[in-house]
């Protein structure tokens, strides 16, 4: 297994060689949109108008592929927390619950917040 | 015939050919990344965005691994697995399963699906390319286990000296000529050959020019009979049986003459100098369909036998021909009023 200590890695400039560069490039960005899907998620979540068991899937869906992405660029820390966040989503996608679960909203919490330093 | 084919299949195989591995994932992102990272590992790496796609490209283009997402729309990674083990494909596919999934129940479902391995996506690279190293290493072992199969199997229905067919073919693909002559009720024939006094070739020229004179032998009977219908067997020594399926007697009767003028014709070069021979043949057909359905393949390999035995006994150097019900006659009288001398 890689180096927990991903941020640096993958904050650091690549090589002139480095031929994942541009893909890395494309993860970085990609990141970015899904902390904003994710905090628009974590709204509707915590707002009135939704009810939660519709956005579960929304979210698990997200995580999911998160977690898929960020192993793949060696993001370990992201792919943990987009883990954690993706099994408790499913949990309460499969219970149907119909409030807030704390610990989908905790896995939002925990992953938008590791992502915060590189979206300024 | 099942031995064209498994030539064509040895050709195929034996061809140098690369590494395909097909990356299948829903997203671009992981999958640019690993046909990226395949590609400068040395693999020919192509990516599928689904299952659906990914069946689609393996159809027009085999590879030898699929590296597979699990979780995807449509058609997950097992769905697929299942769907490609159910292809009759030429060469077996080695897949491996990218999940992000740890639990020892999931991983079981994917390998019960007919995936051969599982790699997660958190991975390290020199991880994946390790077990993407192991398929590469059993595929190849498949690939070759193939192609020693096919060639043993063409080895042992072929005369190594004269590269025609040998008697374990003619008795496994005889009776299914005659079967489908049968079916459809169509004529076939058979020339029983045989190079006249070869033992005194062998024992005036040498056995390497006697051997030059049966491969000589091959390869103008080849010169007379129809490519991919009609076939040719040794049998023996010296002996060897012609099928022409589609052939009446009368058209068996030409074929054979052609044949044994064809051998006659000029003398065959050998290492002992040029060589001199000459071949008795006996014709065998069976036409209507009370002769298709009431002769054995041994009754009509016998008649044609006793009709070689007559071009034998009546000076060598020709062909005599006659319907097996007539041939018996041969046998049982030694009367060779009802044949057909053909010279």
């Amino acid at each position: 297994m890689k180096s927990t200590n991903s941020w640096p890695r993958m904050s650091a400039p690549a090589g002139p060689d480095d031929p994942f560069e541009e893909l890395r490039t494309a993860y970085f960005t990609r990141l970015r949109s899904d902390r904003v899907r994710l905090l628009g998620l974590r709204a509707e979540l915590c707002g009135a108008d939704t009810e939660p068991k519709f956005l579960y899937e929304a979210i698990r869906v997200v995580a999911h592929g998160m977690a898929g992405a960020a192993g793949i660029f060696e993001a370990t820390e992201v792919m943990n927390a987009a883990s954690a966040l993706e099994s408790a989503a499913r949990i309460s996608t499969r219970s149907c619950a119909d409030s807030v679960d704390p610990a989908v909203r905790a896995g939002l919490d925990a992953l938008t917040d590791l992502l915060q330093p590189m979206c300024g | 015939m099942t031995d064209i084919a498994d030539t064509v299949v040895v050709q195929q195989l034996a061809l140098p050919t690369p590494c395909n591995v097909l990356v299948v994932d829903d997203d671009d992102l992981i999958r640019a990344h690993l046909v990226m990272l395949l590609n400068l590992a040395g693999y020919v790496a192509h990516g599928a965005n689904s299952g659906a796609q990914a069946l689609l490209m393996l159809g027009i283009r085999p590879c030898q691994i699929v590296l597979t997402d699990w979780e995807m729309p449509d058609m997950d990674g097992p769905s697929l697995c299942r769907a490609l083990r159910l292809r009759d494909t030429e060469r077996y596919t080695y897949v491996v399963l990218l999940t992000v999934r740890s639990k020892a129940s999931e991983i079981l479902v994917g390998l019960d699906a007919g995936a051969d391995d599982y790699v997660l996506k958190a991975a390290p690279s020199e991880e994946l390319l390790a077990r993407i190293g192991v398929g590469r290493r059993i595929t190849r072992i498949e690939h070759s286990l193939r192609v020693s199969s096919a060639e043993n199997r063409r080895l042992s229905i072929t005369d190594a000296l004269t590269g025609a067919h040998n008697r374990r073919f003619l008795m496994r693909y005889l009776p299914r000529e005659l079967a489908r002559s049968r079916r459809y009720r169509h004529p076939i024939s058979i020339l029983s050959c045989d190079i006249d006094e070869f033992k005194r070739i062998n024992d005036c020229f040498g056995h390497e020019a006697g051997d030059q004179v049966l491969q000589a032998f091959v390869a103008r009977s080849m010169g007379c009979t129809r490519e991919s219908i009609d076939w040719i067997a040794r049998t023996g020594g010296e002996e060897f049986v012609i099928v022409l399926p589609e052939t009446t007697l009368v058209g068996a009767s030409k074929v054979a003459e052609n044949v044994r003028l064809a051998f006659a014709a000029c003398a065959v070069p050998t290492s002992s100098g040029p060589v001199g021979a000459t071949m008795s043949i006996g014709v065998s057909a069976l036409e209507t369909p009370e002769e298709l359905a009431g002769i054995s393949v041994a009754e009509l390999l016998r008649a044609a036998d006793r009709c070689l035995y007559d071009s034998k006994a009546r000076g060598r150097d020709r062909a005599t021909c006659l319907a097996p019900r007539h041939a018996a006659l041969l046998a049982s009288t030694g009367s060779i009023g009802s044949k057909h001398e053909i010279n």
